[in-house]
């Protein structure tokens, strides 16, 4: 596989671009952080484009996510409340959401919010070091609606479902599962077999499998508005805490297609399943970069298609248009495997190479949106400056 | 009687909206999974679901005028509703993947008939049964009428404009479906709102085994 970009001139730039990005976007919390930050950010980015093996830099760094998500949750109830105290305040919170008024102040928050996470994003939310939360108040309605729309909007159309392959906490954890080659579970009722033109046996899922998560995210819409609460509420786990028998369906969801299956199949199940991928994969239809195969470089080898994790290329896809389907995340592997180069990501609608410029907007569209955790987590971990 | 028709009217406009916000998520499903969905489908869907409140409706109105008072309906009767609901959810929802249609399946008659046409009428029911605000006003309201026929009036308006924005959904989700449908497939939309219904189903099982932990 080529690298990403064409010249080391290139994949300094675009390292410098990334790194003046976290420089600018982390000063403010602490300044140290932001030197910090846009130096790790600026060398992994120089890295990752100018490797030949892009696949296992973005996993360590897809993973790292997940890490410090997760971890950053964690200190923040450990050190804060403790167990007990998340457990007694879950149902108050519970409560809260449902008689809020639009325009009253939130005051300080430390539990990690959904619905704060965009008024971080856009400044409009800011870290107390001396108390270690975050101060935010909520919006009117209108201003509230598109403080979480706008981002999500933006982020959908310039990645379309590479946010499950590069953004996404919850796929971090997905591929921490599917590490190695050995697929234990073959799970053949969710798969139609077929055998493509040169010969190779090929299982892609079922139609039904496929359509999943747009039945889930439907029914979240509708389960939101009879709930009365917003719709990313549902994804928060202060609210299953509250009614403990549907704390323990969504973990038992969780562990299951996001741990269980993609360690026995090393396929990403979660992300059939996920609400927020249904929506991305119509965004997949206009997003700014695409994954296609040349179809006059390619031999029709179907490595791609073995490859796949998200069984987003089929052989009719390498036969027909050399178009992956919506489920493509960009993860790049498809990329790496092909033995003649023959698959790259381009603009929209063109045959121009596009990959270094996406990895970079990836890796600052990461620093925009987990500024909430890297920040907490550095600040619980390594003290005040 | 001009009392009773003008506060039927209110009253029930006044409730409107919170009941399409409560029925939506079991409605909507069950408009997309006709074998032909259409406007006049999703209408009848939704009309069947209010006749099953209506019938709630006034089995209420008799137990409060047996006792002449209004009492509260107990928690487990209200956990056992949503468990009922969620279970007929989750039974449509496999239907619509043909679950029931293989002879293996054991209890294959009372899942059919369970998910069968007649399914959005039991769900009317068990909402009924789990009376919200505005429902416990409105007959607190009836029990001050002076005569059976004004108290027939005043629920009867008030079951038919509270039930006015549910018909326009239904019929407006039927509508839908078939538009949808000529573009995606029915297949796919029935496979989709099966998913739907399948997830509803659960989360209303998980929420009733809670009601009826506490």
């Amino acid at each position: 596989m080529k690298p990403a970009v064409r010249s080391n001139k290139q994949a300094i730039l675009m390292a410098f671009l990334v790194g003046g990005f976290a420089l600018w976007w982390y000063i403010k919390p602490f300044p140290w952080l932001g030197v910090v930050m846009a130096l790790i950010s600026g060398v992994f980015t120089y890295f990752i484009l100018t490797t030949k093996r892009m696949e296992r830099l973005r996993r360590v760094f897809y993973i790292g996510i997940f890490v410090v998500v997760l971890g950053s949750t964690l200190v923040v109830i450990l050190s804060d409340w403790g167990v007990k105290g998340l457990l007694d305040w879950a149902p108050e919170h519970y409560e809260w959401i449902e008689y809020y008024k639009p325009s009253e102040s939130l005051g300080t928050l430390s539990f990690p919010c959904a619905r704060i996470i965009p008024e971080a994003f856009f400044g409009r939310a800011s870290y107390i070091p001396d108390a270690g939360v975050w101060e935010a108040s909520f919006p009117t309605t209108f201003n509230e609606m598109m403080l979480l729309t706008v981002p999500f909007i933006v982020t959908g159309l310039v990645f379309g479902r590479g946010f499950c392959g590069w953004i996404c906490p919850f796929g971090g954890l997905n591929e921490a599962m599917v590490t190695g080659k050995k697929e234990r579970w073959r799970l053949n009722f969710l798969k139609k077999s077929r055998v493509a033109s040169s010969g190779l046996r090929y299982a892609g899922l079922k139609e039904w499998v496929k359509d999943t998560k747009y039945g889930i995210l439907l029914a979240l819409v509708l389960l939101s508005v009879f709930l009365s609460f917003p719709v990313l509420c549902i994804f928060c786990p202060a609210l299953w805490l509250a009614v403990i028998p549907v704390f323990w369906l969504v973990i038992g969801i969780l562990v299951v297609f996001a741990i269980i299956l993609p360690f026995m199949t090393k396929h990403r199940w979660w992300c059939h399943i996920c609400p927020m991928g249904a929506v991305l994969s119509i965004f997949n239809k206009i997003s700014f970069f695409r994954v296609r195969i040349n179809k006059d470089k390619c031999i029709k080898c179907l490595d791609c298609v073995q490859e796949c994790r998200m069984f987003a290329i089929t052989p009719d896809d390498v036969e027909g248009d050399g178009k992956p389907n919506a489920n493509c995340i960009r993860c790049g592997r498809c990329i790496e495997a092909c033995p003649e180069e023959a698959i790259d990501m381009y603009w929209f609608g063109t045959f121009k190479k596009a990959r270094g410029l996406f990895i970079s907007l990836a890796i600052i569209a990461v620093l925009g949106w987990y500024m909430w955790f890297i920040v907490t987590v550095c600040d619980k971990f390594f003290g005040l400056f | 009687m001009s009392v009773a028709i003008s506060a039927g009217l209110v009253m029930g406009f006044g409730a409107s909206l919170g009941c399409m916000a409560t029925c939506m998520p079991m409605l909507i499903p069950y408009t997309a999974t006709a074998a032909n969905p259409s406007i006049r489908n999703g209408f009848v869907s939704a009309f069947t679901f209010s006749i099953g409140r209506l019938i709630s409706y006034a089995a209420l109105l008799l137990v409060f005028l047996a006792v002449k008072e209004i009492i509260n309906v107990s928690s487990t009767v209200v956990a056992t509703a949503t468990l009922i609901s969620g279970i007929i959810l989750l039974l449509s929802g496999l239907a619509a993947f043909g679950v029931f249609n293989q002879p293996s399946f054991p209890g294959r008659f009372l899942c059919r008939h369970m998910s069968g046409v007649r399914s959005p009428l039991y769900l009317g029911i068990l909402a009924g049964i789990k009376p919200c605000g505005p429902l416990i006003a409105a007959i607190a309201f009836m029990l001050t009428l002076p005569g059976f026929a004004e108290m027939s009036i005043f629920i009867l308006l008030f079951w038919l404009v509270s039930s006015f924005f549910l018909l326009v959904i239904g019929a407006a989700g039927g509508g839908l479906s078939f538009l949808l449908g000529r573009r995606l497939g029915i297949d796919r939309i029935r496979r989709i709102a099966g998913v739907t219904m399948v997830t509803i189903g659960l989360v209303f099982t998980a929420q009733s085994i809670g009601l009826f932990m506490y």
